[in-house]
């Protein structure tokens, strides 16, 4: 049974990078269960979402210690997710800073430095410099795919898995940008 | 094929599937998705948004005592305002068959209250289904359409936001089934029962329930296996299971996919077979109630399982190591100080947020009631002090301007809730003419759920018009965009409203900016007389402005910014521009 859990902030493709890891994990011949959060949240809100794969899954909800992976789109969305994690638990985080809303209207301090606070007391970790990817893909929209390229590097599914469910999931005029974006992420893991 | 759906998907799929053959909705989170979804999957039948939940519940019920099949969705704040139609349906029964799905939001996550919808079907004497995940929500809303079509009962169906919002694997299968026979046949006695009729509905009715929780229940074992039994429903049946795997305590688990009716010999059959007895489900005790014998019963009665709130993996491993009593298993994770909350708020270029600012403007002093929508969020500008329920807005601000004689009522409803429940508030204000500002904030869709389509936007409907038909003299619409007019609309409104003692009503008119395209194009530029006053990004707190600190200035976020243009009249130092072609 694997545990992952995708978190990032409304617009940045949280539930299409699920999505499109549930599509690899049931073509490989798991049972896959996934949860996420509609409504309000939507509105410039924190947006994770749970995905679950194994020989037999029956809460889509991952426990908190239990996540095998958390990828994070952004610094804080990473920082609250923490809980999740457990001794063997490995984070991914693209380590960009987005302000939300008390810290962009001067009311709270985005938190000094959490970064290295993570990477000391977080076992496993990769922080991700994603600009240069996003810059070669051609657009910021590509961001979910590099983290799923990225990822790609940790499970046990082959690159073939990966680009039939990238193909299988995107718009078509979309494909290639997306499957740049992959192969990009998948070398930027390998780089550090 | 094997695909993956969303459980509202697979919800309208087992309709589909079960032969329902018309929809009516009103959209609300958890339940939101499923009329699309039936749209989706069944081009050819028939799906209507309809005004509000008790429209719906009537026309679906309409429909179903001339036999056809049909769904009736709503989230459950909404079986709240369809009670009415709920109650009596269940006496005079349906033809063909009725499924009322009502989507509960423990948490709550986007609700006001975190009722359980099985309650309901108690206090209504209809069966209930409680499904643990999509695939189950398939097979039991197939299961509630055979109920409701063999028994002729309505049936409600309950699925939590974690059955409606995940996504599980499932292979798709045909969908096509007979069409219903459709005839009215004049039945006064059932369809127009006085009371001495109504009486005799009701003993039928307790029959029909006695008959359905006999055909469910006669035939389930009771394994029987351990001397200790867990009952579960819905969601929590899945989480339990998951963490049994992992731990493998000694009790059996009994799955109640029908919390109401249960029959009473099952119910005895449990007590009989084991010494003590937990019940796991969400969010009250309706099958623990249903124990005769309580003092071998835990629960919430007894505090083993917590009465609010979503029941999560830690809960089950506490509530199940409390009754078994072992230790509960400690798992060790990263505990720390939460960061900053990433608060919903308007969009950039919200029309909604120039409305909130004018009238915050115009009536400094003012109370001002709000109502349910994305407009809620107007609290984040001081624009809202209420939010109870849909409609609300009009009716609180009745009450709270009669209890205070001397301050200013400004009341904020959106269009769609206008619709939904908020005219017959406003014919009741004008009818006691309140002085009231009333500020109908059109943004042409219902935006919070995903713009799902409105009257005024689908017909010739006009709210001018039904406005001015119940006698409202002071009705003048206005583009927020337009900040200075808007402000001084309001203050001309509440000077109306004061000097003739009636309501007066502003149309607040401007197209949802995330369901269509900005039309104005105003690129703006912050000029070095920026003196940080805070005003752009706090009390206006556009998401597009932010402080930077190390230079004491707001700033533009060009990537955030729709170029609404507002923030240029906002700025009372002048030191926001339109932008020249060099910036």
């Amino acid at each position: 049974m694997k545990n992952i859990i995708f978190a990032g902030v409304g617009g940045q493709g949280v539930i299409l990078a699920s999505k499109i890891l549930m599509e690899v994990a049931m073509n490989a011949g798991y049972d896959v269960k996934e949860s996420e959060v509609h409504g309000m949240a939507q509105r410039g809100g924190s947006v994770d979402c749970h995905v679950r794969y194994g020989e037999k899954v029956y809460s889509p909800l991952i426990e908190k210690g239990t996540a095998d992976y958390v990828i994070a789109f952004e610094l804080l969305e990473a920082m609250r997710k923490l809980e999740y994690l457990n001794g063997s638990s490995m984070l991914i985080v693209n380590n960009e800073k987005i302000d939300p809303a008390p810290v962009q209207t001067g009311l709270e301090k985005y938190p000094d430095d959490i970064e290295s606070w993570m990477k000391a007391s977080i076992g496993r970790h990769l922080f991700v410099d994603t600009e240069a990817a996003l810059k070669e893909a051609g657009t910021r929209r590509a961001l979910n795919i590099v983290m799923l390229g990225v990822l790609s590097n940790y499970l046990e599914f082959t690159v073939d898995q990966w680009t039939a469910a990238i193909r299988s999931m995107v718009k078509e005029k979309f494909i290639d940008m997306n499957l740049l974006a992959f192969k990009l992420g998948r070398e930027l893991a390998a780089a550090h | 094929m094997k695909e993956f759906f969303l459980g509202n998907e697979l919800i309208a799929l087992g309709a589909i599937s079960a032969g329902a053959r018309a929809v009516y909705s009103y959209p609300g989170t958890p339940a939101s998705e499923i009329l699309a979804s039936f749209m989706k999957y069944a081009p050819d039948r028939y799906a209507q948004w309809s005004v509000n939940e008790k429209v719906a519940l009537e026309i679906a019920a309409g429909e179903a005592i001339c036999g056809n099949f049909v769904l009736c969705a709503m989230k459950q704040v909404g079986l709240n305002v369809a009670a009415d139609p709920l109650f009596s349906t269940a006496y005079t029964g349906v033809e063909g068959a009725l499924v009322i799905v009502s989507a509960d939001d423990p948490g709550p996550h986007s609700s006001q209250t975190e009722q359980d919808s099985r309650m309901y079907a108690m206090a209504a004497q209809i069966p209930v289904f409680d499904p643990c995940n999509p695939v189950d929500a398939y097979r039991l809303v197939r299961k509630a359409f055979s109920v409701s079509h063999e028994f002729e009962i309505p049936v409600l169906f309950r699925p939590v936001m974690r059955v409606c919002h995940s996504r599980q694997n499932f292979d798709a299968e045909d969908m096509e089934t007979a069409d219903p026979t459709i005839m009215f046949n004049r039945d006064p006695g059932r369809w127009a029962a006085t009371p001495h009729y109504r009486a005799v509905l009701h003993d039928e009715l307790l029959k029909k329930l006695d008959a359905i929780a006999l055909a469910e229940y006669a035939g389930r074992d009771v394994p029987g296996a351990n001397r200790l039994a867990v009952v579960t429903s819905g969601y929590p049946d899945s989480i339990v299971r998951d963490v049994q795997r992992e731990i493998r305590l000694p009790v059996d688990i009994i799955p109640i996919d029908m919390p109401y009716p249960i029959a009473a010999d099952y119910i005895r059959r449990i007590e009989d077979a084991y010494e003590r007895v937990l019940v796991l489900e969400e969010t009250f005790p309706v099958i623990e109630n249903q124990f005769t014998d309580r003092r071998r019963v835990s629960g919430k009665s007894d505090g083993t399982v917590q009465s609010l709130g979503e029941i999560t993996a830690d809960d089950v491993e506490r509530s199940l190591s409390a009754f078994v009593k072992t230790g509960a298993p400690s798992r060790a994770h990263v505990a720390l100080d939460a960061p900053p909350p990433a608060k919903p708020r308007l969009c950039a270029g919200c029309g909604h947020r120039p409305a909130f600012y004018a009238i915050r403007k115009a009536a400094p002093g003012g109370i001002y009631p709000g109502d349910i929508g994305c407009y809620t969020l107007g609290v984040n500008l001081n624009a809202v002090d209420s939010c109870l329920c849909m409609g609300a807005s009009i009716t609180l601000a009745e009450g709270i301007r009669r209890a205070n004689p001397a301050k200013t009522v400004i009341a904020t409803i959106g269009d769609s809730t206008f619709f939904h429940s908020g005219l017959p508030a406003l014919v009741n204000m004008r009818m006691n003419n309140s002085d009231i500002v009333v500020c109908i904030l059109d943004n042409a869709t219902t935006a919070m759920t995903g713009f799902q389509p409105v009257p005024h936007e689908v017909s010739d409907i006009s709210i001018e018009g039904l406005v001015k038909g119940i006698g409202i003299q002071f009705i003048r619409s206005c583009d927020p965009y337009r900040l200075g007019a808007s402000i001084e609309l309001v203050k001309e409104a509440m000077q109306f409203s004061k000097a003739n003692s009636t309501p007066s009503v502003i149309i607040f008119r401007h197209p949802c900016i995330t369901h269509g395209e900005n039309m104005v194009k105003k690129r703006v530029a912050v000029l070095d007389s920026c003196r940080n006053c805070a005003i752009c990004y706090r009390q206006f707190e556009c998401p597009a402005i932010y402080e930077d600190r190390a230079a004491n200035v707001a700033r533009i976020d060009a990537a955030a910014c729709c170029e609404c243009g507002v923030c240029i009249d906002v700025c009372p130092f002048g030191s926001i521009v339109e932008a020249g072609d060099n910036d």
